[in-house]
């Protein structure tokens, strides 16, 4: 019922984002996030014009993003809260959002980072698929090559990989 | 040829040598591992030649190397003769092999839709190779083959006896098939037919666990008569495995080090990892830095998804810190297959030990087949596995030939979700009452899992009273999906009388049955009865392939009984089931056929059969048909116009015509028409002309072919399969 009625009344909150940027969004949109759909519920903010909710950890060209995909996505079934038993697939991404995510690595570790901040489950997803395609098949050597990682093992931690690296039958 | 032949000789010797030296030392070390091979080579033939000059003259190494072909019926062994046996053949032989393979291939193509040719071989082995059965249906293959091979070159003899004459020989000369089916298979075997098989299993079936391990173990029984378990399970690499055993003994120690050592390095690794990201944290990638664990899991979550959980967990944890953090989560250790994936030489019971306390508390199918684990220790890893790994829900122990019946009533009592159970090859050597696949073990044990069970693989077993095992099955087990009764003896035939009916009645929703080479008979039935039977509603996977010898079994009569209401039949093995004619074959209801296995069935062998219409019964789905050393002209090549007429809407992608008796009109057709062809074996098949009886795999030796037999693919799209 109040969603309805706020639907109707007032379809678009504020977001604000680290740099302090504005964005007008369409109130059914932010509420894919989890985290401002909490944040609407808890602080009664729904009724509130010109309410702005703050988003202290995600920049202006990354919400930009977000919303874009959420735009996109806004008519997507909600996934269930539990949806666990849910058979994981890597191969199934749509083609616009294999688009969407055709971005620097930098650009998608934020998007990742501000998925989970913002709680929004279908991007999370197919942002970790996405990383997961770029992982697999991989060896160590390549994987840290490919995110630029350091190895930063403790030297009981090198001991113990070492050993795992003898036993395990393929490099 | 003679060349060749030394080395192999100079391999399998070296082993026996070492081994005998070794023996006292150690009966149960492993194998060794693939990557040790080489130099454990270099080193053995080094010695071996030491040896030989000190010891003898090469007479005697040559006698010893014979013994030592007996004792373990070591793959180079079996493959080299083979080869080295026919000329033409010579490849065919080999052929065969990889034409089998490829129905994994095709499996894939099934899947996925793509191209498969190129590379499935060496992907698919190490995969799929799970399937049980599959030992079954190659042997049955090379059976034929190889009689072929004795007609056509005798000269053979001496290369080709060795390995088939050693000690085995009493076995081996009165049945060589048996032999080599049930010995052979472990590699030669495993990467022919099984592969499709296995291949296919996947595609129909949820459990992937492996039957490879059953064809390993079968190899070392079929040889191990004599020699000690140990030596069984090294047959796949005889030489390798015994040099590898001395090195074996440094790296256990640090086995025992990590079991202690372990729990604390884990504690350790988390704070002191901590600190080293602090320290170099200004270079480290946010990757491996600010990525949150929950989310860096999800991901992981992705990747083990395709790629499996174990060889990617080993390869995450090796990356960095943070990532081997996340990686050590338990819940994401859930299939562990410890077999392929960790080398054979630490396959030892503190490692199994080490692994159930540290990897498997959140494991559901655990794979350990052919690990070494002396009979007292099992009792332990049991107990250690009931109180590690509540959630288990399937293992395979097949080779654990000291499995005892107290060992699985342990089991099924304290896994209280065990779905799936692997038991095959565990008494090969018998020891009727005390082993765990006895009659009354079974029965006990598959009425206390009772409706929870949908796997039961028993496959290379000597087994006793059959029909109570299926009495139990229908009375207790009605979710059975899965039932491998393949390479299984019996004592007498009563013991191995399968009713069908009964079976049927109790496990509706039997997907898989494999009797593949067995004992097994199936039970005569009234009218009544069988009008009664509802079938098997659902099965998709049916083998009774026999070698020659057990081809009589299986009749029209029983095809039909077994498969009355199988609608959904995605896969029929019944090569050298000689008493079949195409009367069953053509009215089974089956609609969409994807394997379909004939060679050796009188489908192929009579003038008037009606291979034609067989052919153009399942034209639409079949993927896979096997028609190898089919003699008759005419219903061969109109089987193969029916094919064709399908055009590019022909799904086939591997046709074995394998010494069959094809004109090459027929196989232009077949070339010209059927875009999706990923492999062809034209070995030995007397009407084509020179220069293309073999294998033929892969777009690039398609293309080859076509352009040789001079015909051009209709459609235009297939290049772009490949």
């Amino acid at each position: 019922m109040n969603t309805e009625k706020t639907k109707l009344k007032m379809p678009s909150i504020k977001l604000q984002s680290s740099d302090e940027e504005i964005f007008d969004t369409d109130i059914q949109i932010a509420k894919c996030s989890g985290t401002i759909k909490t944040m609407l519920e808890d602080c009664g903010m729904e009724d509130d014009e010109n309410a702005i909710v703050p988003l202290p950890n995600v920049n202006s060209t990354i919400l930009r993003k977000v919303l874009t995909w959420a735009h996109y996505h806004k008519d997507d079934p909600q996934p269930t809260e539990d949806d666990e038993s849910k058979e994981k697939r890597t191969d199934d991404i749509i083609s616009w959002d294999a688009d969407f995510l055709k971005v620097d690595q930098g650009t998608l570790f934020e998007l990742i980072l501000a998925a989970n901040y913002l709680d929004i489950k279908g991007l999370l997803e197919l942002t970790c698929k996405t990383v997961a395609n770029m992982i697999k098949g991989k060896t160590p050597e390549e994987i840290r090559k490919t995110f630029n990682i350091k190895k930063d093992f403790t030297p009981a931690e090198e001991e113990q990989v070492r050993k795992e690296n003898e036993w395990c039958e393929e490099k | 040829m003679s060349e060749e032949v030394a080395p192999s000789v100079e391999d399998t010797k070296m082993p026996e040598q070492d081994g005998l030296k070794e023996k006292a030392d150690e009966c149960s070390s492993s194998p060794a591992a693939k990557d040790s091979e080489g130099s454990c080579r270099e080193a053995v033939e080094a010695k071996s030649v030491q040896l030989q000059k000190e010891q003898s003259p090469t007479d005697k190494v040559k006698s010893t190397t014979v013994d030592i072909n007996t004792l373990t019926p070591s793959t180079p062994s079996h493959t080299p003769p083979q080869l080295l046996a026919t000329e033409t053949a010579a490849t065919a032989p080999v052929i065969p092999d990889n034409i089998l393979s490829p129905p994994k291939s095709e499996t894939q193509t099934d899947e996925t839709n793509t191209a498969t040719s190129t590379s499935c071989s060496p992907a698919s082995d190490g995969q799929h190779s799970p399937v049980g059965e599959q030992p079954p249906p190659r042997p049955t293959l090379k059976p034929k083959p190889k009689p072929k091979q004795e007609q056509q070159e005798e000269t053979s003899a001496v290369n080709g006896s060795i390995p088939k004459s050693g000690k085995p020989l009493a076995t081996a000369l009165s049945n060589k098939k048996l032999n080599k089916s049930a010995s052979t298979s472990p590699r030669a075997s495993r990467s022919r037919k099984p592969k499709a098989l296995p291949m296919y299993e996947s595609e129909i079936s949820d459990n992937k666990v492996g039957i490879k391990l059953c064809i390993k173990k079968s190899d070392g029984v079929a040889g191990g008569d004599s020699t000690p378990s140990a030596a069984s399970p090294p047959v796949p690499v005889p030489a390798a495995t015994k040099p590898a055993r001395k090195r074996v003994r440094k790296p256990k120690q640090p086995d025992s080090d990590e079991s202690e050592c372990e729990p604390r390095k884990k504690k350790v690794s988390t704070s002191s990892a901590a600190e080293a990201v602090e320290g170099d944290a200004v270079e480290q990638s946010v990757w491996a830095e600010r990525l949150p664990a929950e989310v860096l899991f999800r991901i992981f979550e992705h990747v083990i998804e395709k790629d499996g959980c174990l060889p990617t967990l080993f390869r995450l944890g090796r990356v960095c810190s943070l990532w081997r953090r996340v990686s050590l989560t338990p819940s994401l250790w859930h299939t562990m297959d410890l077999t392929t994936w960790i080398k054979e030489k630490y396959r030892t019971e503190l490692k199994l030990k080490w692994f159930v306390d540290n990897r498997c508390s959140a494991c559901t199918e655990l794979n350990v087949s052919n690990w070494k684990i002396s009979d007292v220790s099992i009792n332990c890893f049991l107990t250690k596995l009931a109180a590690g790994c509540p959630n288990l829900t399937g293992i395979t122990l097949s080779g654990w030939k000291g499995f005892t019946s107290d060992n699985l009533t342990y089991l099924v009592d304290n896994m209280k979700k065990l779905e799936r159970l692997d038991l095959s090859s565990i008494n090969l050597e018998m020891n009727a009452s005390k082993t765990a696949v006895g009659m009354i073990s079974l029965c006990n044990a598959l009425q206390t899992i009772g409706s929870r069970l949908t796997h039961l693989h028993l496959a290379h077993n000597r087994l006793a009273g059959i029909p109570q095992i299926v009495g139990v099955l229908s009375a207790h087990c009605p979710n059975l999906e899965l039932l491998d009764l393949s390479n299984v003896t019996t004592q007498a035939t009563s013991h191995g009388v399968l009713h069908i009916e009964k079976l049927q009645h109790g496990c509706q929703k039997l997907k898989v049955l494999r009797v593949t080479n067995s004992h097994i008979t199936p039970s005569t039935a009234g009218m009544q009865e069988i009008m009664d039977s509802p079938g098997f509603p659902n099965l998709e996977e049916l083998s009774v392939a026999a070698t020659t010898d057990e081809s009589r079994i299986i009749c029209d009569d029983h095809l039909q009984r077994l498969l009355k209401s199988s609608s959904k039949l995605k896969l029929l093995d019944v090569r050298n089931c000689t008493r079949l004619t195409h009367e069953s074959l053509i009215r089974l209801p089956a609609w969409d056929i994807k394997h379909l296995y004939l060679s050796g069935c009188s489908v192929t062998r009579d003038v008037g059969s009606g291979l034609e219409l067989i052919a153009s019964k399942w034209a639409h789905s079949l993927i896979e048909l096997d028609l190898a050393w089919a003699n008759v002209q005419q219903p061969i090549d109109n089987a193969l116009r029916a094919l064709a007429e399908k055009g590019s809407e022909c799904p086939l992608a591997h046709l074995n015509l394998c010494g069959s008796s094809v004109s090459d009109e027929a196989v232009k057709e077949i070339l010209k028409n059927c875009a999706n062809m990923s492999s062809i074996n034209l070995a030995s098949c007397r009407g084509l002309p020179r220069g293309v009886k073999r294998l033929m795999q892969g777009a690039q030796q398609l293309r080859e072919l076509r352009e040789v037999l001079g015909v051009q693919l209709k459609d235009s799209r297939s290049s772009g399969s490949n």
